[in-house]
């Protein structure tokens, strides 16, 4: 009896270790080939439909509350983060396969973060009181420096996400929940970089305007990007499910909803070879990264991303 | 333990109640991880296990479209140095916190419901539960084995005493937070647990109202020792002479705190007087006749007989200031001597004995 039960112990351990860990990398390594193939050859459809995903990543444990992610310098990867801590995790987004790890701070700094953004070689992680986080890549199983930018809007708004407009160099601040007296519109702040920049500046769009025919009562974006391609700003919210791109100079271009039921998304990238990257929190599902095609000038646009375009609305600009 | 004793000492100011110990230990504990978390900027992440993982293999993530997982996601583990460091201080953090409860233990124990091998069960279990923990972590397939060699070794345990598997239960989550590299959890369930069990064992929490409280059975016996004008009885007086002389000073030392707590009595009797004889009616009458005129009081504390030999009277008495013991000694040989062979006299506080005979 006791022997049998020792078999049985023996047994199950060893099937549980499985293969070795050089055989496992390398049966890594050809499943990731296999998937970088089968999205490559997915993005070269041009008819391919946008509202279906291409891939979904489900996040590692150490990321289950994935709040803002951005490509890295050469397009392969996202660095995504968390909601609670400096703790970063770099991904190759066509096959879903986590490259490397780091965090920020001598002791991994704790905030509220929302998004983040790139620009060059430089980061910037938001924090939703308005504290942008500035910092370099870290090697892996490494820590970076970072140096803090405390933009004192915290008053006025809480933040929920960063993008980078290269036309007037500026970082684009998404406000989830403005004050009072701008709660009925849809606000982003400009906040200027580089040497002797011009004063901050907002956009301020009304919510009706942008909601249009949607049946939100409310628009509380969760992240914001740049679309490459044209130069739009993308939005998305993660209670209305709503994708809305507006132009740069405050027009709403179309607002609809996200193109798949998507748990609470937080993130959003877009790359240069036209796909949409999707980030979702934790929710009732596990966090996630959803990628689907993004209706771009070179693509023959089956199904519109974000809703109909809406009339030209001319935002008010301090 | 040596400087860590002195260090105690000095946060309780010489103190040697158990509570305060109890808070020094603690509050030295935590001035130790301060400084040390201060020192070492990676302490607190090896403490909490938030240290960073390397991507050694780059890890694959499971492809959400499909229906099942696509690969094994690969077990990541620290360098082994890091590891090392990591599981040792896991097990000394276990120790360092359980010892305050192995005290508690002890000292909320009566004699009779103490059991050493649980004091000792509650330092290494933990350590033994920890190191599974960390062992096994997130595969399930160890998990499975674990449960299978625990089937097969069957070990089973019963405890007289329903307290004592609460402190093994509080041993295990102490071993499963060190494992799961939570130690300030563990750490928090250490100093509340002893908090919460000093109250219950101070205040008598739940006690039988139709029964007295602990405090109160101690309170007559005390009393008695302490309130030699009431007609009570003596300790033991063949025990008060087996003790050592450093014994004595520590009986008397307590003695002497529970007089101040219940109020100070000068003592009934100051000598007690041991003679043996063969005739134990004549000189019992003699004797008494004798210490009538002779002490201030007097009572007969014992007639010792012994089959084939003298029997022995004891007398408590309380010598009067104006005679010395060599006089009052004088007049009982003058008296009665020719009926007693043997006359002892245990005298004073420190029982000075002077033996005839």
């Amino acid at each position: 009896m006791m022997r049998g039960a020792l078999f049985a112990t023996l047994a199950v351990v060893l099937g549980g270790c499985g293969l070795g860990k050089a055989e496992r990398a390398a049966a890594d390594s050809a499943s990731a080939m296999a998937r970088i193939t089968r999205l490559t050859s997915q993005i070269d459809d041009p008819r391919g439909r946008t509202d279906v995903p291409l891939a979904k990543w489900m996040m590692p444990r150490d990321l289950q509350e994935i709040s803002g992610m951005v490509l890295t310098p050469d397009g392969n990867h996202v660095l995504a983060h968390g909601d609670e801590n400096g703790h970063l995790v770099e991904l190759e987004w066509r096959s879903g396969m986590v490259t490397r790890r780091f965090d920020l701070g001598e002791q991994t700094v704790k905030g509220d973060f929302e998004g983040i953004t790139r620009v060059g070689l430089d980061y910037y992680m938001l924090s939703s009181k308005g504290e942008i986080y500035q910092f370099r890549e870290a090697e892996d199983g490494k820590r970076a420096d970072y140096l803090v930018i405390d933009t004192k809007l915290g008053k006025e708004c809480e933040f929920e996400g960063i993008a980078h407009d290269p036309l007037t160099n500026a970082l684009l601040m998404a406000c989830k929940t403005p004050e009072k007296s701008m709660r009925d519109s849809l606000v982003i702040y400009r906040w200027p970089l580089g040497d002797n920049p011009p004063p901050v500046s907002r956009i301020t769009i009304p919510l009706d305007l942008v909601i249009g025919s949607n049946d939100w009562n409310d628009l509380r974006p969760s992240d914001i990007t740049v679309d490459p391609f044209t130069g739009n700003f993308v939005l998305i919210t993660a209670q209305e499910r709503a994708m809305i791109v507006i132009s740069r100079d405050g027009v709403v271009v179309s607002a609809g909803p996200v193109p798949t039921e998507i748990p609470h998304a937080e993130g959003i990238a877009i790359t240069r070879e036209g796909l949409l990257l999707i980030s979702a929190e934790k929710g009732d599902a596990p966090a996630s990264i959803t990628i689907f095609r993004w209706p771009h000038p070179g693509r023959q646009a089956a199904a519109p991303v974000g809703g109909v375009p809406t009339d030209t609305i001319n935002p008010s600009q301090p | 333990m040596g400087p860590f004793h002195k260090l105690i000492d000095m946060l309780t100011l010489g103190s040697d109640r158990p509570v305060r110990r109890l808070i020094a230990y603690y509050v030295l504990l935590g001035l130790v991880v301060y400084a040390v978390n201060e020192v070492w900027t990676d302490f607190d992440a090896r403490l909490t296990g938030s240290e960073i993982v390397r991507v050694d293999t780059p890890e694959l993530l499971q492809d959400g479209l499909t229906e099942a997982p696509t690969v094994s996601t690969p077990i990541k583990k620290p360098p082994p140095l890091t590891l090392l460091a990591s599981v040792t201080m896991m097990l000394v953090g276990t120790v360092l916190l359980m010892l305050p409860v192995s005290w508690v233990y002890m000292s909320t124990r009566n004699s009779r419901s103490h059991n050493q091998g649980v004091v000792q069960t509650l330092i290494i279990l933990p350590i033994v539960v920890a190191g599974i923990v960390i062992i096994v972590q997130d595969s399930l397939a160890l998990a499975f084995s674990l449960a299978g060699v625990v089937a097969a070794v069957r070990f089973r345990t019963t405890l007289k005493d329903a307290r004592d598997t609460v402190y093994i239960f509080l041993a295990i989550a102490v071993g499963f937070a060190a494992g799961v590299q939570a130690l300030p959890i563990a750490a928090l369930l250490s100093v509340f647990f002893n908090v919460v069990v000093i109250f219950t064992w101070r205040y008598d929490f739940g006690h039988n109202v139709l029964e007295a409280q602990s405090s109160t059975k101690w309170v007559e016996p005390l009393s008695s020792l302490a309130n030699q004008d009431a007609d009570t009885e003596v300790p033991d007086r063949d025990l008060v002479l087996a003790l050592t002389p450093e014994s004595a000073d520590i009986l008397a030392a307590r003695f002497d705190r529970v007089r101040d707590l219940l109020g100070k009595k000068k003592t009934r009797f100051n000598a007690v007087l041991r003679l043996t004889t063969d005739a134990v009616t004549e000189t019992q009458r003699m004797t008494e006749s004798l210490l009538d005129d002779t002490v201030k009081r007097w009572q007969l504390d014992q007639v010792v007989s012994m089959e084939g030999k003298p029997s022995e009277l004891i007398y408590l008495v309380r010598i009067k200031k104006s005679m010395t013991e060599d006089e009052f000694l004088t007049a009982v040989r003058g008296r009665i001597g020719g009926l007693v062979p043997g006359v002892r006299l245990e005298a004073g506080e420190s029982l000075n004995e002077q033996e005839d005979g």
